[in-house]
């Protein structure tokens, strides 16, 4: 009824060339817990209505399209969005953007896959999913601290000026989960009562002792009892590694093997890198045909692809915030940029074919198994506090917070503190790719990237 | 002049009043925060020009009820013309959201523990912040035309330069809380402006960032205009730097840093719904010293003119000034409500939600370490060997185990007393928050606010506050 008044409030616009409405509506449920209490219940309601408002001009003989966007919230009276759309066709004709076109009525859609959680009302999901977790306790020494659970039920449609008219459903899982661990310090000493580390020194930032917690987030689509419990027993057993971790030693320079959740951060630096948006500002300046990995690549080839719809992954979509129809796109084959991939607006700029703004990457494996990338000595990160990969520089590090260093002896114990920096520019050319694959909210690829001779600082001090 | 009220929120105060109280017949507590808050967004580049709604805004509604055990809320943004006129519908609808929620929660393999009840002080009042130049009084032709011309001198100061981005946000916050004994109602103005140029040399690619926020209006642009040749010098400077050789240095922490130390540091570190958890390392350390005697922390809504700032928080608690390290001691933490209710303590006027359709949390609001009565010259002239950090990009906190981590965009290398010129970039700045704090050795005179930044609790629910400080010397890790 909302949307069919908006149109209808459009269509007697004067100055509006076109528009664009999506509308969502979602219904969410969140459940609270500590330990094994309910902190809270809570639930909503509510819907979110965007609006682009298209205004075209010429000047100097060069045709313009200048667009605003604006929520238009359920309350918003006549008088409100009309108002609203007048000042918004206003600031529209001093943006002089090249102009571009809507998304054509009439492409063949992908149907959505449906979700298992469409089997039962969302708020029937929260005892199974919290029981899930909750059973993991006990497969190690830590325990789950607290957790928070959402889960919600979005409708999405999406109508333009031009005749589009496209609808969906998903659903989207979110867990924050908190995993600590008692501590088994190995001189019985407290966190911050300046433990020593192996070598005699004293230890700086993190390094464990002590009750210690570790930080995790999941983002899911699909109620997969058996990779949640997976994913909760592996940070209770990480947790419990990293109250008996000692300091990271300062290796200065030293191959390091990044794990997990950090792995899609990592690849998300070539898919700036590959966007039609970054090349059109003049920010990359990769080319089609061309290596993006640099000239001389000596260790695993990169293949990386765009996927509408992937397993349990909350980005899966069928078309694009435009309404674009989506489809597999293979962006970078071997290391060679095969296309640029972006929204209809910035590949049309550049005139390639659109590819639609996909949420999904795919990379694919590399050529040594995880057990052959950990054969020579290397730091294995597989916690950091934040991993942070600037997509425009390269530019990567974080501090750790729990790692498995292997020493020259193959030794391999845990450590935690310090922090592992680089840059991607540096080691694309001898970086090697796991074998095994991991599944994470809009990403499939290798479980692990091995890096040559990054910085790593130790948690000792000097 | 006056920043307007809302008009929708004065509209559907009566109507949410009688909510309040129907379903007070069922519910021991009761209350309703309801918000409109509005602004735009404008980003200007080389080739884009965009205008969109700012993502700070909302417009909707959350009620929260006691049910004699817990408390439960229902957050929603439809209300039809009907319902203004007839609420008790709506209150039968909300009233069986509740029921069912109860049903679940009472199904559910966990204990439900008995909550205190809310009580309140009865208050009703209605506060006005102050604005320089009303965004939405000035022609949108003239703001855009101010960012470009930004752009265009950007383009004229280097060659280097390859794409900036000058943005400028402003958002007006209109909140409403009704309960059983409390009326409130504020509206303020906040503006955030961004100067991010994208520079290239060769293959050497460089992004600066500069920023600047306030209770402010379009009068924030100026400080825009001024910052712009700074920023591009330092930009190109950028292009020269080198990686940090990893080590434990003496640093000089600019107010920036410091505030991002506050923020990291003591500030996530002592929201007390981590108390309640058992997340919080600082709640063995209440009353015993935790850092140099020469810091002092404070954190407060009322504490500084940020935007960090207002009069009531989202959950009806008037806003605070809370002194949470004393000469090195550690007083008080920051507290929501209902942790507050837990802990049996007042709470602090800290409970913030990212929107209408999120929980409340123990948040900061302007959070920042006091002056001291050193100077930077007498702090740089005293280390033979160090680094000047001053801008940064992002930070994470570890309240469980007081670690930190700073992500730094540069720092300023000093040798003999001295700054060399030379500029390292990027780098990360970590450490064990008692013995950064403890190693604080010089503290300056001056205290400086920013608030162009948002905070997450973990990874997610962003709020606006700021941090700040005044330059302070002390011994970090840098890699």
């Amino acid at each position: 009824m909302m949307i069919k008044r908006l149109q209808e409030l459009l269509a007697g616009v004067p100055d509006i060339s076109a528009w664009k409405i999506i509308d969502r509506r979602i219904q969410g449920q969140e459940l609270y817990l500590t330990h094994r209490e309910v902190d809270m219940q809570r639930s909503k309601d509510v819907r979110r209505i965007f609006l682009t408002v298209y205004r075209d001009f010429q000047e100097e003989g060069k045709k313009y399209r200048g667009s605003v966007v604006v929520q238009v919230h359920p309350t918003y009276c006549a008088g409100e969005i009309r108002a609203l759309v007048e000042r918004s066709l206003d600031s529209a004709r001093y943006l002089r953007n090249r102009h571009y076109p809507l998304v054509q009525p009439g492409s063949e859609t992908a149907a959505m896959p449906e979700s298992s959680f469409a089997a039962r009302p969302l708020e029937e999901w929260l005892s199974p999913l919290a029981e899930t977790i909750y059973a993991q306790e006990g497969a190690a020494e830590a325990r789950i601290n607290s957790a928070e659970l959402f889960l919600s039920r979005i409708d999405t449609r999406i109508v333009n000026s031009i005749g589009l008219d496209v609808s969906y459903r998903s659903y989207s899982g979110y867990l924050e989960l908190i995993a600590e661990d008692g501590g088994k310090a190995e001189d019985g000493g407290k966190a911050g009562d300046g433990r020593k580390a192996e070598n005699g020194r004293k230890v700086h930032a993190g390094a464990a002792a002590g009750e210690v917690e570790l930080y995790r987030e999941l983002s899911f689509s699909e109620f997969e009892s058996g990779l949640l419990a997976s994913e909760v027993r592996d940070q209770l057993r990480y947790c419990g590694d990293r109250a008996a971790a000692g300091a990271t030693p300062h290796l200065k320079r030293f191959p390091v093997l990044i794990t997990g959740d950090p792995v899609p951060d990592f690849f998300g630096y070539y898919l700036t890198q590959s966007a039609a948006e970054s090349v059109y500002s003049g920010i990359s300046t990769a080319k089609v045909g061309e290596s993006i990995q640099g000239d001389e690549v000596r260790g695993d080839r990169l293949t990386l692809a765009l996927e509408p719809f992937l397993k349990n992954s909350p980005a899966s979509a069928p078309v694009d915030t435009d309404g674009f129809a989506l489809r597999t796109a293979g962006v970078v084959d071997a290391g060679r940029l095969e296309r640029y991939w972006g929204p209809l607006r910035f590949c049309h700029y550049l005139g390639v074919p659109p590819t639609g703004a996909i949420g999904n990457v795919t990379v694919s494996p590399g050529s040594k198994s995880l057990e052959g990338l950990r054969q020579e000595p290397h730091l294995e990160v597989v916690y950091f506090s934040d991993f942070i990969t600037e997509p425009l520089t390269g530019d990567f590090g974080g501090e750790i917070r729990l790692a498995y260093y292997t020493d020259p002896d193959g030794r391999r114990r845990p450590v935690t503190g310090g922090s592992v920096s680089g840059n991607i520019r540096d080691v694309q050319p001898q970086m090697y790719f796991s074998r095994e694959t991991q599944s994470r909210a809009g990403f499939r690829g290798p479980r692990a990237v091995l890096l040559p001779q990054i910085s790593v600082s130790g948690a000792a001090a000097t | 002049m006056n920043v307007p009220l809302s008009t929708y929120l004065a509209g559907i105060k009566q109507p949410l009043e009688r909510l309040v109280e129907i379903l007070a017949k069922d519910f021991p507590y009761v209350s309703i925060l309801s918000t409109d808050s509005t602004g735009m967004r404008y980003s200007v580049r080389k080739r884009a020009v965009d205008a969109r709604q700012s993502s700070w805004c909302e417009r909707g509604s959350v009620i929260r009820v006691f049910d004699g055990r817990r408390y439960l809320e229902y957050s929603f943004n439809e209300l039809e013309e009907d319902s203004l006129n007839d609420i008790e519908p709506l209150a039968g609808t909300i009233r069986e959201r509740f029921r069912k929620s109860a049903a679940v929660g009472g199904k559910l393999p966990f204990a439900v523990p008995e909550l205190p009840l809310i009580c309140e002080q009865p208050l009703s009042e209605t506060w006005q912040g102050k604005v320089g130049i009303l965004p939405e009084a000035v022609p949108v032709e003239q703001t855009i035309g101010r960012l470009s011309r930004l752009k265009d001198r950007a383009f004229e100061l280097s060659e280097h330069l390859v794409e900036i981005e000058v943005r400028f946000e402003h958002m007006r916050v209109s909140k409403l809380f009704v309960s059983g004994k409390r009326e409130l109602e504020q509206s303020y103005i906040w503006a955030q402006g961004y100067l991010i140029p994208v520079l290239r040399r060769d293959e050497t690619i460089r992004e600066m960032f500069a920023s600047c926020a306030g209770l402010k209006g379009l009068e924030l642009i100026d400080e825009m205009e001024a910052g712009l040749s700074e920023t591009m010098t330092i930009g190109v400077q950028l292009l020269d730097a080198e990686r940090i050789e990893p080590d434990e240095y003496e640093v000089i922490l600019s107010p920036k840093i410091a505030g991002l130390l506050a923020h990291e540091s003591f500030g996530h570190g002592v929201e007390m719904d981590m108390f309640v958890k058992g997340r919080a390392k600082a709640a063995e350390y209440l009353g015993k010293a935790v850092a140099s005697p020469m810091v002092g922390l404070r954190d407060g809504a009322r504490a500084a003119e940020q935007t960090g700032s207002f009069w009531f928080d989202d959950e009806g608690v008037l806003g605070g000034d809370t002194l949470v390290i004393e000469e090195g001691v550690f007083r008080t933490g920051i507290s929501d409500l209902i942790s507050a209710l837990r802990l049996g303590i007042s709470p602090t006027g800290n409970g913030k939600r990212e929107s209408f359709e999120r929980k409340a949390y123990s948040r900061m609001t302007n959070t920042f370490f006091t002056a001291g009565t050193d100077s930077l010259e007498d702090m740089t002239a005293s280390i033979e060997y160090g680094y000047l950090l001053e801008e940064y990009l992002s930070g994470m906190e570890d309240p469980k185990n007081w670690g930190i981590q700073g992500q730094i965009l540069y720092a300023r290398e000093i040798r003999d007393g001295k700054l060399t010129g030379k500029l390292v970039s990027p780098l990360f700045m970590f450490g064990y928050v008692p013995e950064v704090l403890g190693s604080v050795s010089m503290v300056s005179a001056e205290v400086q606010q920013f608030g162009s930044g948002m905070c997450g609790k973990g990874h997610k629910e962003y709020v606006k506050n700021s941090s700040g400080g005044p330059y302070i010397k002390t011994r970090m890790r840098l890699g």
